[in-house]
């Protein structure tokens, strides 16, 4: 059975809403209010900086990458990105 | 119980200023032709400044009730907005500078301060983003004209979108007890209604990059004064997804009308359907048209359904940051 494109875009918006509120959880609420023990030293609370712009990268750019990863699902299932064929 | 009232005038306002400009612009020339249909037809534009004098007008008269400096920055960053639209309807911009001089919309909202560095979050968490959010708001505004800027492709779909991603904001605004954002909110949703017969298929006025600059940054504004912003992206979603899928796929900012491939093809039927070319860009239209050929009109029905759904996740959101309905 053949999902409709509707549909699809109706599941690709779910998706997108539920990545949007993971994203803004992961970097709000359990990455930056990520504090070093107390009175650190200046180069721990350097490498907590440090830890907490990689771990947002890392949020950031699967996030990103997961809506390439939807876009190009869609185009491969439904063959947007091939040469037109005499039956389409 | 007057104050009340204003905002219902944006709706009559929008409707005869553009009736008015329909014929005005069709007697000066400043027509465009309609390419989605047969002969196409010459459509008067812009139509945008329907919206913004109607807006303008009813939150003029609103100040003058409640003195608010909400209202100020809301109607400065409507009118840069719409400003630098006018210039790119009379004398085309390129994308980047476009983008560029729409910041200057979103200075009041910073110079005003009407904005809160702490946003809602589900489940009762709240972001604080204190130094960080003035620069954010810079960015905001400019996306969120883009966003509406890259959805004006079919008759009657950004006037209606518009109106449809406004209401989750309305009842946000509402419930939440924000009686200055609702009454913009209202203002701007009736104005895009008031404006939607003379846009709709088969389109009379279309509102120009005067109009849809203008009705981007009117939206991230309101959702900025009215601390909705995550609502507000929510209610985005469809235009959003398509400004990324656009920018993902042709790797950065290009007008529509300078797209080397294009992503639609019309057919002898005048009936739009999907490019099968690797390169060209993926569009929510051309994702929409990937079951076969749709008329202009069965597209746009598409799109606006899918923006009652996103406007229902929106409203989910809200409700699900706790405040209750």
């Amino acid at each position: 059975m053949k999902v409709s494109a509707f549909s699809l875009l109706l599941v690709i918006t779910t998706v997108s809403w539920l990545l949007l509120l993971l994203i803004l959880y992961f970097v709000f609420v359990l990455i930056i209010p990520i504090q070093p023990p107390l009175r650190p030293s200046y180069v721990v609370a350097i490498e907590y900086v440090i830890l907490k712009l990689i771990l947002i990268l890392i949020a950031v750019i699967a996030w990103l990458y997961s809506y390439f990863a939807l876009r190009n699902a869609f185009a491969s299932y439904k063959n947007l990105r091939k040469a037109p064929t005499s039956s389409s | 119980m007057l104050t009340l009232l204003i905002p219902l005038l944006a709706l009559p306002e929008s409707f005869l200023i553009s009736l008015w400009l329909d014929r005005y612009l069709r007697k000066i020339g400043m027509t465009v032709p309609d390419a989605h249909k047969k002969g196409k037809p010459p459509v008067a534009r812009p139509g945008g400044p329907a919206i913004v004098i109607a807006v303008l007008t009813s939150i003029g008269i609103l100040y003058l009730f409640t003195r608010s400096v909400d209202i100020i920055s809301f109607g400065l960053c409507i009118l840069i907005a719409f400003s630098v639209g006018l210039i790119d309807d009379l004398r085309a911009l390129s994308g980047p500078v476009k983008v560029g001089l729409v910041v200057i919309a979103a200075v009041p909202l910073v110079l005003l301060h009407t904005y809160s560095p702490v946003m809602p979050f589900p489940f009762s968490f709240h972001i604080r983003l204190s130094t960080a959010y003035p620069f954010l708001v810079l960015v905001a505004i400019p996306i969120t004209a883009n966003a509406f800027n890259m959805i004006d492709v079919y008759n009657g779909l950004v006037s209606g979108f518009t109106a449809i991603a406004t209401v989750p904001l309305l009842i946000d605004f509402v419930f939440t007890g924000q009686t200055i954002p609702a009454f913009l909110a209202l203002a701007f949703l009736l104005a895009n209604i008031g404006f939607y017969p003379l846009h709709r298929n088969p389109a009379r006025l279309f509102p120009g990059d005067s109009g849809t600059l203008a009705m981007g940054a009117a939206y991230g504004a309101l959702a900025i004064i009215g601390h909705a912003e995550l609502v507000a992206v929510v209610a985005l979603l469809p235009a959003v997804l398509n400004s990324f899928f656009v920018i993902s796929s042709v790797g950065g900012l290009v007008e529509h009308r300078k797209m080397k491939k294009r992503p639609i093809i019309v057919d002898d039927d005048f009936k739009l359907v999907a490019a099968r070319d690797a390169d060209a860009p993926m569009t929510l239209t051309r994702m929409i048209l990937a079951d076969g050929p749709l008329t202009e009109s069965q597209v746009t029905l598409r799109i606006l359904c899918l923006e009652c759904f996103s406007a229902l996740l929106a409203v989910l959101t809200f409700a699900l940051t706790g405040v209750k309905i």
